[in-house]
């Protein structure tokens, strides 16, 4: 790809559209948005394809150029896409579950989706490479442009701000009847 | 080690994976309290939520087929020249600072509207041209040793002085404002419309400090009170 060779670029493409993809749509959570930053992120790749370095993987540059055109849009459009959270939150319930655990999950995934959309961007990135996209911290780190404590710090400021989101009934521990229930799929 | 403390310490290590042999005393605790184990539990029921709650933001969502075709066109386009991408840039600048400009100019508009004039203090300078042609020339201008700053001077000491002088028991600094002169067709200056109106800044000592070493003794601004007093009639400005 470096060569300016298409086909390069179109593998380049096919291998690593999904992560940046999943990536800007986690934050902006607008696939027409997504998907601008998408082409952006990958025309801008195309542009500095000679300043790559070949002996490493490209993913950690790319999502990192994704997390700023994310937030360089997001902060220009302060508007979330709503409905279509709440739509993809009905589809993930359990339906196995009994009701009440049904209604119960589906609470806290509400509160949950808020929280996240209310966390500050960098927590936000934190919780979205870790706890989505499954890096590791040190990767995580790298991404984020931080090092590995910053990274830890930003995910342990993320659940308790997440934490302190949940209603009080429900941050109860585990085991009494009040307890959040986890609804495995 | 308490409790709280320890369950602290338990949630971190399970959160980034990092209990080992050196973790077997919490694992002991953890073993025995109750309380350890329903956070540490409810911690991991709430991260289990977590990922559920961010994988449904991306569920079966991938680019458009239209994507590549988009990006191939934009790819091959020429780039935009240095001076189109600074023009760009400075547009995207100004863009973000519409806040800060639109702000300035209502200013600009309440200081215009409310025929508002922006002087300087007298007796801060006295060579100023532009103090010479304002409209406020009228105002007479104080003695260097009454401006504003000479009696801020006397009232706050010096801290460079040797003699730390203490700051007077009791400081007035005044202020004087009056209102432009109104004046007619024939460049005569009327009487003011309104009479000036005068402000007291007592400046007086809440605790007087001592010095502590001898020679020098700062002054620090918190053993102060400000009080905006109205001037008496009859007294001297």
């Amino acid at each position: 790809m470096q060569g300016g060779d298409l086909d390069a670029f179109e593998e380049f493409f096919n291998t690593y559209k999904r992560p940046v993809y999943a990536t800007a749509l986690a934050i902006t959570r607008d696939p027409f948005l997504a998907e601008e930053v998408l082409q952006d992120c990958f025309v801008k790749a195309y542009r500095v394809r000679e300043r790559l370095d070949p002996e490493r993987s490209p993913l950690p540059w790319l999502q990192r150029v994704t997390i700023n055109l994310c937030y360089s849009r997001v902060s220009r459009r302060k508007a979330l896409a709503e409905p279509i959270t709440s739509l993809i939150t009905n589809l993930v319930v359990d339906l196995s579950a009994r009701p009440d655990q049904v209604v119960e999950s589906r609470e806290v995934l509400d509160v949950l989706q808020r929280g996240i959309d209310a966390l500050p961007p960098k927590q936000q990135t934190a919780i979205i490479l870790y706890y989505l996209h499954g890096y590791s911290l040190a990767e995580a780190a790298e991404i984020a442009n931080c090092n590995v404590g910053t990274m830890k710090s930003r995910l342990h400021y993320a659940l308790k701000a997440l934490r302190a989101r949940l209603p009080v009934e429900r941050r109860a521990p585990v085991g009494t009847p009040a307890a959040v229930r986890v609804t495995t799929r | 080690m308490r409790c709280r403390r320890i369950c602290r310490e338990l949630l971190w290590l399970s959160r980034f994976g990092e209990l080992g042999p050196s973790s077997q005393p919490h694992l002991d605790h953890l073993a025995g309290c109750r309380s350890c184990r329903d956070e540490v539990g409810f911690d991991r029921a709430m991260v289990e939520q977590l990922r559920i709650a961010l994988a449904a933001r991306i569920e079966n969502a991938s680019p458009s087929s239209a994507a590549w075709e988009r990006i191939l066109v934009r790819a091959q386009a020429p780039e935009p020249a240095p001076a189109v991408r600074f023009w760009q840039w400075s547009t995207a600048v100004v863009g973000r600072l519409r806040f800060a400009t639109a702000m300035a100019g209502t200013g600009l508009a309440l200081l215009l509207a409310l025929n508002t004039q922006v002087v300087g203090l007298p007796g801060t300078t006295d060579s100023s041209v532009d103090w010479e042609r304002s409209t406020l020339q009228q105002v007479p201008r104080l003695p260097r040793e009454q401006s504003a700053l000479a009696q801020l001077t006397r009232a706050w000491g010096s801290n460079t002085d040797a003699g730390a002088q203490r700051p007077d028991p009791e400081s007035i600094l005044t202020v004087v404002s009056r209102p432009p002169v109104a004046t007619t067709a024939t460049g005569q200056a009327d009487d003011p419309v309104e009479a000036p109106t005068e402000l007291r800044l007592v400046i007086r000592p809440l605790q007087t400090p001592e010095p502590t070493r001898g020679a020098s003794a700062s002054i620090e601004p918190d053993g102060f009170a400000w009080q905006l007093a109205p001037s008496q009639p009859g007294e001297p400005s």
